[in-house]
């Protein structure tokens, strides 16, 4: 079993698809993205992807249950064995993409 | 250890757990409640153990939502005190005979938090993360999709939801 200290984020995996936002039972997920053209934009009808702009993971709210890790239909979430840095103020909690890199 | 479940009436309550306890339950592990809301009712729990004979006793009985009211066992099991307090504040379930029922953490502007029919003002008050989607914000020259339904948050019953 892999050390659960915290959880990184792969964002070239993630289609913001949301589900792990939905289904975090703290609420410390939060996550924007946008939809931008994929491909010949003359053809007839182009395909739409989603763009992740942020995402960020609360840790002052995380309660470590791996709910995301498990949900994400992506494998873009997964354990690390290094815990989170310690800050002097709430705010240093939350972790964007930079932070949560793997 | 094993496991034995007993369900007995809340009259029978306090007899039936004072009858274990004379047979050797003498540990108290924990006292809890079940809020089932629609039935209309609050399940209690007791967790007997008795060390020497490595046999343990689940009690359930079951109380009435609107009176919520059951005999105390500070009699047979003072530790009980504690857990019933914790009962009576979460769940409303006064013990009749416990001596000492002040809420430890509530103010009353809540009321009790673990019937599930009490609002939680913080989900209440805050934004799900999850109401957004990708395609509020779609590609140049393309409409937003609105979804017929828009998923609320899981758990939260819709007249909590503004």
């Amino acid at each position: 079993m892999s050390p659960h200290a915290r959880i990184a984020l792969i964002a070239e995996q993630c289609t913001s698809c949301m589900v792990c936002v939905r289904e975090c039972p703290t609420w410390c997920i939060s996550l924007a993205a946008h939809q931008e053209l994929d491909g010949d934009p003359g053809a007839r009808r182009p395909r739409t992807v989603n763009v992740l702009d942020t995402f960020t993971i609360d840790w002052g709210l995380c309660m470590y249950c791996g709910i995301c890790v498990d949900v994400c239909p992506f494998d873009a979430l997964e354990w690390r064995a290094e815990p989170v840095a310690p800050t002097s103020a709430a705010e240093g909690l939350q972790h964007g993409i930079a932070d949560l890199r793997p | 250890m094993d496991v034995g479940e007993h369900r007995v009436p809340a009259a029978d309550w306090q007899p039936h757990c004072a009858g274990l306890a004379a047979a050797g339950s003498s540990m108290l592990d924990m006292l809890t409640a079940v809020d089932d809301p629609d039935a209309g009712r609050i399940e209690v729990v007791a967790h007997l153990v008795d060390v020497d004979a490595r046999q343990r006793h689940l009690v359930w009985t079951t109380v009435d939502r609107a009176v919520a009211e059951l005999a105390s066992l500070v009699e047979v099991y003072p530790g009980a005190a504690w857990h019933e307090r914790e009962v009576h504040e979460m769940f409303g379930v006064t013990f009749l005979g416990n001596p000492d029922l002040r809420p430890l953490l509530t103010t009353g502007e809540v009321g009790f938090p673990l019937r599930r029919t009490t609002a939680l003002p913080a989900r209440v008050a805050t934004a799900w993360p999850g109401g957004v989607e990708p395609s509020d914000r779609p590609a140049p020259g393309r409409v937003a999709a609105r979804p017929r339904s828009r998923p609320g948050p899981p758990g939260i019953p819709a007249q909590w939801q503004s």
